[in-house]
């Protein structure tokens, strides 16, 4: 109105404007739209650890082990937090925020009253809650009152009965916790179909109830609502009673029940020619009544195609299916590509002739263009998809290119979040990286190592074993140290089960190389590895333990029981987590490698441990450190140690003794006692070859 | 209702003596020295955990910048492979008299830093947000053509909080402005708007500004300055009775035609000669010179005084001189 008044007064003298011009159309969006459009423009980042452990880098955990720790432990405290906010309500009634916000409030307590005097909204209240057990019971109560409750909620209530098989719903996980749902979840760890209905339970008494009063299209939600559920939790045979009770009685079948039939045909029939026909004479069925599939139906079918291991048929099937699929205009979904693999990959062995799997990479890459560089969630199925596609890439096919391809794919964008939880992200980077380690050289691997290495994926320690190999094989001496930290970094070197194995490998690794072309550098810091290990496992001997062991008792003896409970459970404890244990390979391998450095004592202290502990350390001290050590203490001067050494490899029984005989001949230095020592050795040694030395 | 509950061991009570059941408990507010647990116990050697180096050390020179750090986040130095300082040192003293560095430098995560505003960061968003984006109208390609197609500019403002609360009380604040020149005035309206205006009127830009804050919500205040230029314009239109009381005191310009200097003038002409019709004519290009002068001498005021009142002098003794 404003605009009447306004006159287009000024500018006559100017140039001859049209009168009005027409504003460009607001484009329509979302609230959120800019914001997911930015979101777009960021990467998985290999640097960055993970949203949820982002802090100081001292608390930045990088071992499966820690980040396991750190965010079960986040849950928990957030779980604590919930339940004194549950157990204090009366303490969190005031709120600051606006708009309100309600998963930050206590939740709903229900009046004593509300259950005495039952009432519609009480029922109504009760399922919104997930409290259905309560809901069912106060149900019951107001029929024994008479009191009057629609039928939109009986039958909203028997809905949930079977959807939830007569229980109250699972408390969803917090996502860190569901993240290590596997783990969690000690029952059906291997995902067997079981059957889980209850038989006899509020769903079936409910079930009867309501079937005397229904009219027919009560009954027709009824009835499709029952199927569903005993479809739900497995109990097939019960179902396939009431579908036919459905078909005397004329009932109709709807999509959702057909959905689950489809899927649950494994259980129904055995072979699977059958199973086909089975599923065949349902699909006629909903054509004839006019039911259009959707995607899950068509993931059900695939799924129990699927089921069908080692279908001389199956692959053909599924290829039809897939035409039938487009010809519906429904896009197959990733979780369809992964029964797809499954089929054409039924086991380890068989498939990889059919150039299946970079047709699927084709094909997806394509839609991810198409689909505004997104993907969204569609089924459930589509959990499994990098999972299959990668375990059967790896396993079957063996293509180092198709791998790195379906990873890069897996990078783009947010597509991480289609591998739903720990344990499959674990298999998924294990059976890559076991492969890449066979076929592929180290200018690829370690740039994708170090990409997804720590903060995407903690290896265990297969695959860092496997990691060591294959570093071992290629010779990149560059690396050895960087893999030290690597190692200490993911948690191997204080990993109390593990350690030995992962370290006694890596001096292994250290030593077993060229050992000529070594710099300057690299043989102090090789050195400064073994002064590390040393410093974190330090050598007591036995000893040293038995008097700890004795004040130990004392101390008992002075206090009083509780507090002498407590000491013993903590001294078992310690009895019961191994110390490290030395080996006698593992010092030779420490030895060495300070003995190169020119560390005499250091090396000289573990020599003399190692003599200390000989009745408790397995294998022997091996010729090469103890030659090395020779060589040392001769550069050094010391005759006296020197000749130690060549006396404990007479012991031995080496072969090197004569070398050994030879080198400290040579020395200038030696006075008369000790070549008389000398002579004493070579008169005592049982070698063919020591005695050939000629000794001054 | 609770589906489980977490129980926790109970913490340990002290270890004093354990009195029995009717004897006074003794208090205790020290622990006595004989009553310890042996020699002192050695504090267990704390492990710490081995740091990682600071991730910036295993960056690549051609890493994408905009993915390791989307959004404005604190200054973190170990991601940052810059070698940034921040602080002043006054003396050699003080850290060596070198700039102190990024590491634990708490002025650096003090300030807002724009790391996640880089170029590229730039470049990228535009072209994810330009598909919400609708061309400039070609008929805009002036401001004069703005002020004749958008004659007026409302303003409002919107305040974001890091608080759960969405509201701010400065959010109802509504601005309307726009120039005279749109609407349609005569000179009467004009200038009674202007004086209705009073403060509001910026006679520079010739520019009306009207803030309107006294209600609560925005949408309360917009319809106020609505009411408020709607009502201000119709009363410019209406004259009120007792505006014919204007003296000429009042008046904003020096009106000529009705100001008593133009009638004495006449009395005199008239006085001095007896056909009053033909006064007018012949003197005319006087008459108009003397006009112009005097209105310039009562209206321009203090800006061109000398040359004014000179002019405004020889026009007077031009025009008696002819009488003379």
């Amino acid at each position: 109105m404003l605009w009447r008044i306004f006159h287009r007064y000024a500018s006559t003298t100017m140039t001859n404007r049209s009168k009005s011009f027409t504003y460009p159309q607001r484009i329509n969006r979302s609230p959120t739209a800019i914001l997911e459009s930015l979101n777009t423009c960021v990467q998985t980042d290999g640097g960055n650890p993970s949203y949820l452990f982002m802090d100081d880098p001292f608390l930045i955990p990088t071992s499966a082990h820690e980040k396991r720790q750190l965010s079960l432990s986040k849950a928990s405290g957030k779980k604590a937090a919930r339940w004194i906010m549950d157990r204090y309500s009366y303490a969190f009634f005031y709120d600051v925020a606006v708009p309100s916000i309600p998963s930050y409030f206590p939740n709903y307590t229900f009046d004593e009253k509300e259950f005495i005097e039952p009432d519609e909204t009480t029922l109504y209240k009760l399922m919104n809650w997930n409290k259905i057990i309560k809901a069912y019971e106060i149900y019951k109560k107001c029929l024994d009152y008479k009191i009057n409750i629609s039928d939109t909620c009986k039958y909203a209530l028997f809905d949930l009965l079977c959807i939830y098989n007569s229980d109250n719903p699972m408390e969803i996980l917090p996502p860190e916790e569901d993240w290590y749902r596997r783990e969690l979840n000690e029952t059906n760890q291997s995902g067997l179909v079981q059957r889980t209905w209850k038989d006899n339970g509020l769903a079936e008494q409910m079930f009867e109830e309501l079937k005397l009063t229904a009219t027919s299209e009560q009954k027709i939600r009824l009835y499709n609502s029952f199927a569903s559920g005993l479809f739900k939790y497995n109990h097939a045979e019960k179902a396939m009673i009431i579908i036919d009770e459905m078909k005397q009685n004329n009932i109709s079948i709807d999509l959702i029940t057909y959905n689950y039939l489809l899927r649950s045909t494994s259980l129904i029939k055995e072979t699977y020619d059958t199973r086909w026909q089975f599923m065949i004479e349902y699909l006629n069925e909903m054509k004839q009544n006019s039911i259009q599939p959707n995607l899950r139906t068509f993931n059900s079918i695939f799924y129990t195609l699927r089921r069908c291991s080692l279908y001389e048929r199956g692959p053909i099937l599924a290829l039809s299916l897939l035409n039938e699929m487009r010809q519906c205009g429904i896009e197959p979904s990733l979780g369809t590509w992964a029964h797809i693999i499954m089929i054409f990959y039924p086991n380890d062995q068989i498939g990889y002739d059919t150039q299946i799997l970079p047709q699927i990479m084709d094909e997806l890459e394509k839609q991810y263009e198409l689909n505004g560089k997104q993907f969204q969630w569609r089924d459930i199925d589509d959990r499994e998809f990098f999972f299959n596609i990668m375990f059967k890439a790896t396993v079957n096919c063996r293509d180092v290119d198709l791998a790195k391809r379906i990873h890069r794919f897996q990078m783009t964008g947010s597509n991480s979040r289609f591998i739903p939880d720990g344990f499959k992200e674990q298999m998924y980077y294990t059976n890559m990286f076991r492969l890449l380690f066979r076929f592929d050289i180290p200018e690829h691997v370690i740039p994708l190592w170090e990409s997804v290495v720590p903060n995407i994926y903690s290896p265990s320690i297969n695959i860092i074993e496997d990691f060591i190999e294959f570093i071992s094989t290629w010779n990149i001496k560059d690396y050895y140290v960087r893999l030290w930290s690597d190692l200490i970094l993911l948690g191997f070197i204080d990993n109390k089960q593990n350690n030995r194995r992962i370290i006694e490998r890596y001096l292994a690794l250290l030593i077993n190389n060229d050992q000529e072309n070594l710099s300057n550098e690299q043989i102090k810091q090789y050195a400064n590895i073994a002064r590390q290990i040393l410093k974190r496992f330090p050598l007591t001997s036995d000893e040293d333990e038995q008097q700890i062991d004795d004040q130990q008792q004392q101390q008992q003896q002075q206090q009083k029981r509780e507090v002498n409970e407590e000491q013993q459970q903590t001294k078992q404890l310690k009895q019961f987590q191994s110390k490290f244990q030395y080996s006698g390979q593992l010092l030779s391998n420490l030895i060495y490698l300070l003995t190169r450095a020119d560390d005499f004592d250091a090396s000289w202290s573990l020599y003399e441990y190692y003599f200390l502990n000989k009745n408790i350390l397995i294998n022997q001290l091996n010729e090469i450190s103890l030659m090395s050590l020779l060589k040392l203490s001769i550069n050094q001067n010391r005759i006296d140690y020197a000749l130690n050494i060549v006396e404990k490899i007479n012991e031995f029984n080496y072969e090197c003794l004569s070398d050994a005989l030879d080198l400290l001949n040579r020395h200038e230095n030696l006075d008369h006692k000790d070549r008389q020592r000398l002579r004493t050795i070579q008169k005592n040694s049982s070698l063919e070859s020591a005695h050939l030395v000629k000794l001054v | 209702m609770l589906s489980f509950v977490r129980t926790f061991r109970q913490a340990q009570r002290s270890t004093g003596p354990k009195s029995q059941i009717g004897e006074f408990r003794v208090l205790q507010l020290t622990q006595s020295k004989g009553s310890g647990s042996g020699p002192m116990k050695k504090r267990g050697k704390l492990k710490f955990k081995e740091v990682p180096p600071p991730r910036y050390l295993r960056m690549s020179t051609d890493q994408d910048w905009t993915n390791v750090w989307p959004t404005a986040t604190t200054f973190k130095q170990s991601v940052v492979p810059l070698p940034i300082t921040q602080g002043y040192v006054s003396s050699d003293n003080e850290n060596k008299g070198l700039p102190v560095e990024k590491y634990a430098n708490a002025e650096l995560m003090k300030i807002p830093n724009f790391l996640h505003l880089t170029p590229n960061h730039i470049k990228k968003h535009c072209a994810a947000i330009k598909k919400y984006c609708t061309p400039w109208p070609e008929e805009l390609n002036s401001d004069e053509a703005c002020e004749y197609y958008l004659p007026i500019e409302i303003t409002t403002y919107d305040y974001l909080n890091s608080t759960p609360s969405i509201r701010d009380s400065r959010a109802r604040v509504v601005k309307f402005q726009f120039k005279l020149t749109q609407l349609e005035f005569d000179e009467h309206a004009r200038d009674k708007f202007v004086r209705l205006a009073g403060q509001k009127y910026n006679a520079d830009k010739d520019e009306l500004t009207l803030i309107a804050d006294k209600c609560p919500y925005r949408k309360q205040n917009y319809d106020y300055a609505q009411y408020l230029l709607t009502a201000l314009y119709f009363e410019s239109w209406k004259t009120e009775n007792w505006e014919k009381d204007r003296t000429k005191n009042d008046w904003q310009t020096y009106y000529w035609d009705k100001s008593p200097s133009r009638t004495r003038l006449l009395d005199i002409l008239k006085a001095s000669e007896k056909d009053p019709k033909s006064l007018l004519d012949d003197n005319k290009k006087l008459i108009e010179r003397y006009r112009t002068s005097i209105s310039r001498v009562q209206d321009e005021g203090v800006e061109n005084e000398l040359k004014n009142l000179t002019d405004y002098k020889n026009d007077v003794l031009m025009l008696y001189n002819l009488k003379l």
